[in-house]
């Protein structure tokens, strides 16, 4: 790596993985990948025996806290109700998502003109389009054209199956007259660019061993690589490194075998999540930004925005077959997307319909929430609840709000000494009333379908997967620290591809858009790559 | 002893088909998750509360009594008791057996997956003839 490279990536998840792809395509490139994390293997996912569920409380467990393994680093979530959750590993947290693959919509990017809430993003839904399209062949993403709720798709796959469940709870939303559309899935619903179709086993998020879901470890990583980005995994970087002029000219990292080392770039492009991108670039200090790295303005770190979630649980008489089928993904709503003058909140939120738990955590949940005995009727209560429950959950909109931030924590560190992330965070009242509403429509259509409503809270503590917002991008460098292509205000060969660079949070899964973005920077990149460096 | 608890907890249902959880090798899970440390205390305070009780040991009390011994354990050590309860649901719940018998579908390795009927996505009928949702607005107004 002496010599340098043309273009490094920090970090190979969604963001990462998509960059390198699309930078690829032109082969004169040399293009490498720092991953702190290793290379899962398919092989070996808890999925291929039967305790697979209790991989969540260790290895598997998104919780970084929980499962420890070297590549991560320790995130104190003390002072947030919502606690984070990711991946640090090849493939990113698209490893152990659920594979939601839904689109921002048009109104997300223009909430201060609509809603007077907020700020416009620097593009717009057109201009995304063509990426969204681009990126959903590349994942493989399943759905049905046709959503009244979004603007026309060009094709998707055929839908994950509904079951059971789901088209009970279909027919609920169709009593009350309220939107209801399959879910959007990174599911391979059938056999698709070499990998196979998805056989409905359940565990999408302790990894697909089949491969059926799109993470990028399988979707991405095989043609970038064949291309000829180099990926070093267990390589840690720790600094962005600027040159005389204030141009990035590489990175610090350490490698594999714990040795400090330096690669030099004509470009650097960070793809490290909405926390660990802030994370590097407030570690990144020089005299040019004693604050860390684009933190001139203060902006780097804060508007960190989660999605709260709420959750509802509804238990039916009849056995429904309720936990086959891929477990995150049955159908969502959007009825309640955009705002509403009636509503006591701006902007909205998307219900998403889980399928129903699974062994153990159906007897767990169920003896903790009091529907499930120990002793003689410990069965025929089991027997009630398993397959017979529906969850809901409420993705809320979550608006920027600047005390909401990540900070280095300097008395936690990670293997190599480089400081962990403290999490301040708190729901706004329009995030709290968004939860409220979402709570009560959710029992809404679970008692209309004919369920028991059993339990309904917010905000749920273990979904601090949606980390955007830390590195914002906008027009006004006073304002935001990146432009509409994620390239930095300051140092014009730096780019931020990942989802911290969102101006608001939309009420959807980010992913879809995070990698619609990163196309779309990287066609800029390619076109104006002579005028970077 | 640890044979008595696990039925106690969750004795056989001839009815449903379901076996005690001492049917279960609960001795191979402990040792695979390393939780011995958890049964040994959980024994000794069961121990302790069912002579303070009963002046009985817990194998040799009946059913009922065990009972009582149990939610007193829960009462008096909620921590250790929910520890080791969510142990005997995790290790009886991954059985391939029990899986088998409570349906649970295919079980890993998984050689054939499960089948889900296909869906008659005329179903999505009202939600088409109510036209679309999405907020529109000429967005070239506001273009950058």
């Amino acid at each position: 790596m002496n010599d340098g490279v043309d273009v490094i990536i920090v970090g190979s998840g969604a963001s990462g993985a998509a960059a390198a792809w699309s930078l690829s395509r032109d082969k004169s490139l040399r293009i490498v990948c720092f991953e702190q994390g290793s290379i899962s293997k398919q092989s070996e996912y808890p999925s291929k025996s039967t305790d697979w569920e209790l991989s969540r409380s260790d290895k598997s467990s998104f919780n970084p806290n929980v499962r420890k393994n070297s590549a991560d680093y320790p995130i104190d979530d003390s002072n947030s109700p919502i606690s984070i959750a990711n991946f640090n590993g090849y493939g990113g947290s698209t490893i152990l998502y659920s594979a939601h693959f839904p689109r921002f919509h048009p109104s997300d990017f223009r909430v201060r003109t609509l809603d007077n809430v907020a700020s416009d993003w620097p593009l717009n839904y057109s201009d995304l389009a063509p990426s969204f399209n681009e990126n959903e062949k590349m994942m493989g993403v399943a759905g049905l054209v046709g959503d009244t709720a979004n603007p026309n798709y060009d094709s998707l796959l055929p839908p994950v199956p509904l079951g059971e469940m789901g088209r009970e709870i279909a027919k609920s939303f169709n009593k009350k007259k309220w939107h209801w559309w399959p879910s959007y899935s990174a599911i391979n619903t059938s056999k698709h660019k070499d990998r196979a179709p998805c056989i409905n086993l359940g565990p999408c998020n302790i990894g697909c061993s089949q491969g059926a879901k799109g993470s990028v470890d399988v979707t991405y990583w095989p043609i970038a690589r064949a291309n000829g980005v180099e990926v070093l995994t267990e390589s840690r970087v720790h600094e962005i490194t600027l040159d005389s002029k204030g141009l990035a000219d590489g990175v610090k990292y350490i490698d594999i075998s714990g040795n400090e080392c330096q690669c030099k770039a004509k470009i650097v492009i960070i793809a490290c999540s909405g926390i660990g991108t802030p994370r590097l670039l407030l570690n990144s200090k020089s005299t040019a930004f004693p604050d860390g790295l684009l933190n001139d303005n203060g902006l780097v770190g804060r508007n960190l925005m989660l999605h709260p979630l709420a959750y509802v649980e509804g238990v039916f008489e009849r056995d429904l077959q309720s936990s086959l089928g891929p477990h995150g993904c049955c159908l969502l709503s959007q009825e309640f997307y955009e705002t509403r003058v009636e509503h006591d909140f701006l902007r909205g939120y998307t219900m998403q319909v889980l399928r129903g738990a699974p062994p153990i955590e159906t007897a767990i949940s169920g003896y903790l929430m009091r529907q499930l005995s120990i002793g003689k009727g410990h069965h025929e209560d089991f027997k009630k609840l398993f397959n017979h429950t529906a969850g809901i959950a409420i993705i809320s909109e979550d608006l920027p709000e600047p005390n909401n931030r990540v900070e280095l924590d300097y008395e936690n560190k990670d293997l190599y000494g480089m400081p962990g992330i403290k999490v301040h965070y708190e729901l706004s009242n329009n995030s709290k009333n968004i939860l409220k509403h979402g709570i009560k429509m959710g029992k809404e259509v679970l008692t209309s379908a004919g369920a028991k409503v059993t339990s309904s809270f917010s905000p749920v503590r273990n979904s601090g997967w949606h980390l955007m917002g830390t590195v914002c991008m906008g027009t006004d460098p006073q304002k935001s620290v990146v432009n509409k292509y994620g390239q930095a205000h300051q140092v014009k060969n730096l780019f931020i591809v990942d989802s911290s660079v969102f101006v608001t949070s939309g009420a959807v899964n980010p992913v879809a858009t995070a990698q619609a973005i990163t196309l779309f920077a990287c066609n800029y990149i390619r076109e104006n790559i002579s005028k970077l460096s | 002893m640890i044979s008595s608890i696990l039925n106690s907890l969750m004795p056989g249902d001839e009815d449903l088909g379901m076996p005690p959880a001492s049917k279960i090798d609960f001795h191979a899970y402990e040792i695979k998750y390393g939780i011995e440390q958890i049964v040994v205390d959980l024994l000794s305070v069961i121990t302790r509360i069912s002579n303070e009780f009963f002046l009985k040991d817990f194998v040799d009390l009946n059913e009922k009594q065990k009972l009582i011994i149990l939610k007193e354990v829960k009462l008096k050590n909620m921590r250790l008791f929910l520890t080791f309860l969510e142990h005997c649901f995790k290790a009886y719940y991954s059985d391939k057996n029990v899986l088998l018998i409570i349906n649970a579908g295919s079980s890993p390795p998984f050689p054939k997956g499960n089948v889900l009927e296909d869906d008659d996505w005329n179903i999505l009928m009202p939600v088409y003839e109510r036209g679309p949702i999405y907020r529109k607005f000429n967005d070239d107004e506001y273009n950058n």
